[in-house]
């Protein structure tokens, strides 16, 4: 028997309840350990003081509040159910309102159900036509704008243009916007 | 109501489920002081105890249907009021959170009263009573449910195990462990 079972063993050691072959077991340990004599002698004491501790009563108007509140109770409006009274477990009231809710629940589904589980599948119409004649759509935008900077006469990112023409395209575009 | 004390508590819960208040009154008078310790070894307040004692009564009266034959009268009433006492410590336990993250830090001491032996065996044994009282509301809930069930109500393992509703060796298993928790808290005082 080691530490850990000499422990978990001490209230069944008390209370009579080893079997004999742990009893023994339990009795060479603390032969052979006296400071675990002491642990069980606090732990039996322990016991006897809890169980000598006095029962605590009641107020002497213990009996008149505890009628109060029976009154109270009793006087509420119908807020018992009794067992018997219900429907899988639910009140009358919740069983309806749970009712409404699953058959909402499965006609929302019904409707959400595709058209295609409904019949045979119609081929698209994109599957059987001539395909369009396709323009490359990254190169078109591309040649119009360059075209466009080509044909424009001044550019505003010319950094070898004079300091004088460059400040008046500045002027013109702010004339612009105020315009505006 | 002499004659009642014929009945077990379970004929008179079935005599009250037909009807007879009688029955009720005589059953509240069977275990107000029971339960009364019990709920205040478990919250450690007199005013608090009385109140959850009287609600888990109130809840036998309303409830009075819900008790099936199969399982002692004892067993279920004691599983009522210990279910409200577990309900107001967690509810006390997150009031004195709130109230102390209130607080600033100088507030936050509070000693509990203490308790100057005089001279005598009685005012000694109250001394003991109030060390262990104070050493069983250190202990976690579920040692201190089936360390008073035991230790100061004297019911048996398998009340306990369907009171508490864990497994026969799990109940035995909790009441050591809290038995040697305590001897550990009180092994500073000479009684222990």
């Amino acid at each position: 028997m080691d530490r850990y079972q000499f422990e978990d063993s001490i209230s069944d050691y008390i209370e009579n309840s080893l079997t004999l072959s742990k009893r023994k077991d339990f009795e060479d340990y603390i032969e052979n350990n006296p400071e675990s004599v002491v642990l069980v002698e606090r732990v039996r004491s322990v016991i006897n003081n809890m169980h000598k501790m006095s029962a605590v009563k009641t107020s002497p108007d213990f009996m008149n509040q505890l009628m109060r509140k029976v009154d109270v109770e009793k006087n509420r409006p119908a807020q018992r159910v009794k067992p018997g009274n219900t429907v899988f477990g639910f009140t009358p009231l919740y069983a309806g309102l749970m009712s409404v809710a699953v058959i909402g629940l499965i006609l929302i589904g019904v409707q959400m159900i595709p058209d295609s589980l409904q019949g045979p599948t119609p081929i698209p119409n994109h599957y059987t036509q001539e395909p369009a004649p396709v323009q490359s759509p990254a190169t078109q935008p591309h040649e119009l704008r360059m075209e466009s900077l080509a044909e424009a006469e001044e550019d505003s990112t010319d950094v070898d243009a004079p300091m004088d023409k460059r400040r008046s395209n500045i002027k013109n575009k702010i004339r612009l916007v105020k315009n505006q | 109501m002499d004659k009642d004390h014929r009945y077990t508590d379970e004929e008179l819960i079935i005599r009250f489920q037909q009807g007879d208040e009688r029955a009720y009154i005589e059953l509240v008078r069977r275990y107000r002081d029971r339960l009364m310790t019990f709920v205040f070894r478990f919250v450690g307040d007199m005013e608090q105890a009385e109140d959850i004692v009287q609600d888990a009564l109130v809840k036998v009266y309303t409830h009075k249907h819900y008790y099936k034959e199969i399982a002692k009268f004892s067993t279920w009433v004691y599983t009522i009021a210990g279910n409200l006492a577990k309900t107001e410590l967690r509810k006390r336990k997150r009031r004195k959170t709130t109230l102390l993250s209130q607080m600033g830090p100088e507030e936050r001491d509070y000693d509990l009263p203490a308790v100057q032996p005089e001279t005598g065996e009685a005012v000694e044994s109250e001394f003991a009573e109030v060390q262990i009282q104070e050493a069983i509301q250190e202990l976690p809930l579920h040692f201190r449910t089936v360390i008073i069930l035991r230790d100061i109500q004297e019911l048996s393992y398998e009340e306990i195990s369907r009171i508490v509703d864990v497994p026969l060796g799990t109940v035995k298993s909790r009441i050591n462990r809290a038995r040697l928790q305590l001897q550990e808290a009180l092994k500073e005082f000479r009684h222990y």
